[in-house]
């Protein structure tokens, strides 16, 4: 029989620009932060994940380790696109339920600020000046921009428009609206990387990336870390009536890829993956969407968060647009998304977003959200996806305790 | 796999920012080819949501990448709008 699963201590840096910093100092704080949030020590994990996308062969796990403490323990470092933080938690939740380790570390970081654009090759000067067949599609020329976009703000665009085009009822207005909320949302977390409330005039008259996604409506590249210690279930009832209060049961923790379809294998599907790891992460918690009291979920660019209100379930199938003019997405709406500013404020640290999103989630299940609290939060749902494909569901529960 | 050469444009971005090298704007799109999903260009349209949109149908269309040094030009392809 597997081990509950339970998150025991949980923390997030600010998230924005660090110049002074490098990625050990911001992960230290981030693996400090969540080991005193826990009230327990370095010497007691069994395991550390360690996710860095960006330097995902410099051994950040490792690095960490000399500075918080070498006990020895095995490093797993993982990159996973954009659910690179998710799937350092799966690794430190599949140890715990292995029952192979009593506790486990899990630590997203990266060092973004002034990445810029994210996704395109460009075109790099070549050796020669002829024309050569290259690569897996013999093509004679890098085919961003030639054939079609490969630059995440108009591969997500497109994800929006086509959802248009399937259900209908989406605008260039609408996908702004969402934007407006997130950014209204953000005002009121201290850790997000922006702050700044804009009016729908100001966002749909900013900068153009890809339209529809205005610069606001896209995920801001900045600098962040986000650790969780998880636990056993037997092991918590040893711990301490505060230590116990404060834990945060993961009912589901899911990581899915792209099943085989009868379909392009070059254009991304955000949308089965998503969606199967929903169902299979409703089933394991045992609970449906209905019974959510929040979600966080990977709204890298503004057309994205309408996709995924239907991939996870929150609204019928093709009800997206509805269930946003409903409000029901907003903070004080039935189903809050993105309470935190989502990836279009608070900030995209790629590794430390996955964890970020659960530390979103469990701060309002402990009830210690402060001015953006949802009241009474018992159930909440973080999800993130990663081009290539990954996605990463984690369902948590307030404890009983 | 025989494609149609015609088709529908169920999804469409204009790229105004991208990297060095990449003139924009430029729209890409994803075109249904009879049920198979297919990106590329949308070309001899101006690139702009008023000339664009989803669910027009559009046809295969060749455009050139330009000569290398030895006068080989290569042929690149994308999709216009079916008037």
């Amino acid at each position: 029989m597997s081990e509950d699963l339970w998150i025991l201590g949980i923390h997030m840096t600010k998230f924005g620009k660090h110049p002074e910093r490098d990625l050990v100092d911001l992960a230290a704080e981030a693996a400090r932060g969540a080991l005193a949030d826990g009230g327990v020590q370095m010497h007691q994990m069994g395991l550390m994940a360690a996710g860095c996308l960006m330097m995902a062969n410099a051994g950040v796990g490792q690095q960490l380790q000399k500075q918080i403490g070498q006990t020895g323990i095995p490093v797993y470092n993982v990159a996973n696109a954009c659910a690179t933080g998710a799937t350092a938690l799966r690794v430190a939740a599949m140890a715990i339920k292995s029952g192979e380790v009593d506790y486990a570390m899990a630590v997203g970081v990266e060092k973004l600020a002034g990445a810029g654009l994210l996704g395109g090759g460009g075109r790099p000067k070549t050796d020669d000046d002829t024309w050569q067949r290259r690569g897996r599609y013999g093509a004679v020329a890098p085919l961003d921009g030639r054939v079609g976009t490969e630059t995440m703000p108009g591969v997500f665009a497109q994800i929006g428009m086509e959802y248009g085009y399937r259900h209908g009822g989406t605008s260039f207005e609408l996908f702004a609206r969402i934007s407006e909320k997130n950014h209204a949302h953000s005002t009121l977390n201290p850790l997000a990387a922006y702050q700044k409330r804009f009016t729908l005039d100001q966002i749909m008259n900013d900068v153009m990336i890809a339209y529809p996604n205005t610069r606001p409506m896209c995920s801001a590249n900045c600098d962040g870390a986000a650790a969780a210690i998880l636990v056993n279930g037997s092991t918590l009832k040893t711990l301490s009536a505060e230590q116990r209060r404060r834990a945060v049961r993961v009912s589901a923790s899911v990581l899915t890829t792209d099943p085989w379809e009868e379909a392009c294998q070059v254009l991304p599907d955000v949308n089965t993956l998503t969606r199967n790891a929903a169902i299979r992460a409703y089933e394991d918690a045992g609970i449906g969407p209905a019974d959510l009291d929040l979600v966080e979920l990977h709204d890298c660019f503004a057309t994205a968060e309408l996709v995924h209100y239907d991939n996870l379930m929150l609204c019928e199938e093709g009800g997206a647009v509805d269930l946003f003019e409903s409000g029901a997405t907003s903070r004080d709406g039935s189903m809050p998304v993105n309470v935190s500013g989502g990836l279009e404020s608070k900030g995209h640290p790629i590794a430390a977003t996955g964890i970020a999103n659960v530390w979103e989630v469990a701060t309002h299940l402990r009830g210690e959200a402060g001015d953006r609290q949802i009241e009474g939060a018992r159930v909440g749902l973080a999800h993130v996806i990663g081009l290539g494909s990954a996605c990463g569901v984690h369902i948590l529960e307030r404890s009983a305790a | 796999m025989r494609l149609p050469v015609e088709g529908v444009l169920k999804a469409f971005t204009i790229v105004s920012m991208a990297a060095p090298g990449i003139p924009v704007p430029f729209a890409a799109g994803v075109i249904d080819l009879g049920g198979t999903s297919a990106p590329g260009n949308v070309i001899n349209t101006e690139p702009d949501p008023r000339h664009i949109q989803v669910g027009m149908k559009v046809r295969l269309a060749t455009f050139s990448l330009g000569e290398d040094s030895a006068g080989t030009e290569a042929i690149g392809f994308g999709f216009e709008p079916v008037p």
